[in-house]
């Protein structure tokens, strides 16, 4: 049940992710009206939230890949300890992009989410390292008689 | 230095093929081909106590200390 619920979780953020941040400079051109941040500096806004959508679908693709080993119930394997630390240095972009939209605006909820992208970085990272441990006991385990 | 296992050499000298061996010992045929063929990383006390009764024999008849270098010496002759 968690596990259904867990995937169609997953790739509803991943369909919706693409159309999303493929939509984003029309979204941005409707709502700019609303938020003079978004209207006054609308190019770099767009660039800003186009990259970080991408970094973001980019984690989710290797959020979905690790998911799928789960489910096949193999998922103490080198290319989840990959995966995690690409999600790793994805986020760490993320949160340097939003660095970068300081510079036009400075809102409470920006520097939240450099922080929050930051703290997801590292975790990811340490993630990243509990697998490598634990691949190397399944495969001293698998190879025990 | 490692630890060699001679296992198709004592399932030689009983006359035991190695699918005969897989059923007296209840172990899969692929994890006793790791273990013939020195792939294995470890082996529990009740499988090699499963084996030497299976072969009739001692756990030194199966497994064999060498030294670094010796294997190489043997594998040039």
């Amino acid at each position: 049940m968690l596990t259904k619920f867990t995937k169609y979780c997953l790739d509803f953020m991943f369909y919706c992710g693409i159309l999303v941040t493929a939509t984003v400079p029309v979204i941005f051109h409707f709502i700019g009206d609303y938020y003079p941040n978004i209207g006054n500096y609308y190019i770099p806004m767009c660039i800003i939230f186009m990259i970080c959508g991408c970094l973001a679908l980019w984690i989710i693709f290797y959020l979905r890949k690790i998911f799928k080993t789960v489910i096949l119930e193999n998922c103490f394997v080198e290319e989840n300890v990959s995966s995690l630390k690409k999600m790793g240095w994805a986020s760490f972009l993320i949160c340097l992009t939003t660095i970068v939209r300081l510079f036009f605006v400075i809102t409470p909820a920006t520097l939240v989410i450099i922080l929050v992208f930051f703290i997801a970085g590292l975790f990811s990272l340490v993630l990243a390292q509990v697998f490598a441990q634990a691949v190397s006991y399944k495969q001293e385990n698998d190879f025990t008689i | 230095m490692k630890i060699i296992v001679n296992l198709d050499v004592m399932m030689a000298k009983r006359k035991m093929g190695l699918t005969e061996l897989s059923k007296e010992v209840d172990i899969t045929m692929a994890n006793l081909s790791i273990l013939k063929n020195n792939k294995a990383k470890a082996v529990r006390f009740s499988t090699l106590a499963s084996i030497c009764k299976a072969l009739n024999c001692q756990p030194g008849d199966i497994l064999e200390f060498v030294e670094d270098g010796e294997d190489d010496e043997l594998t040039d002759v």
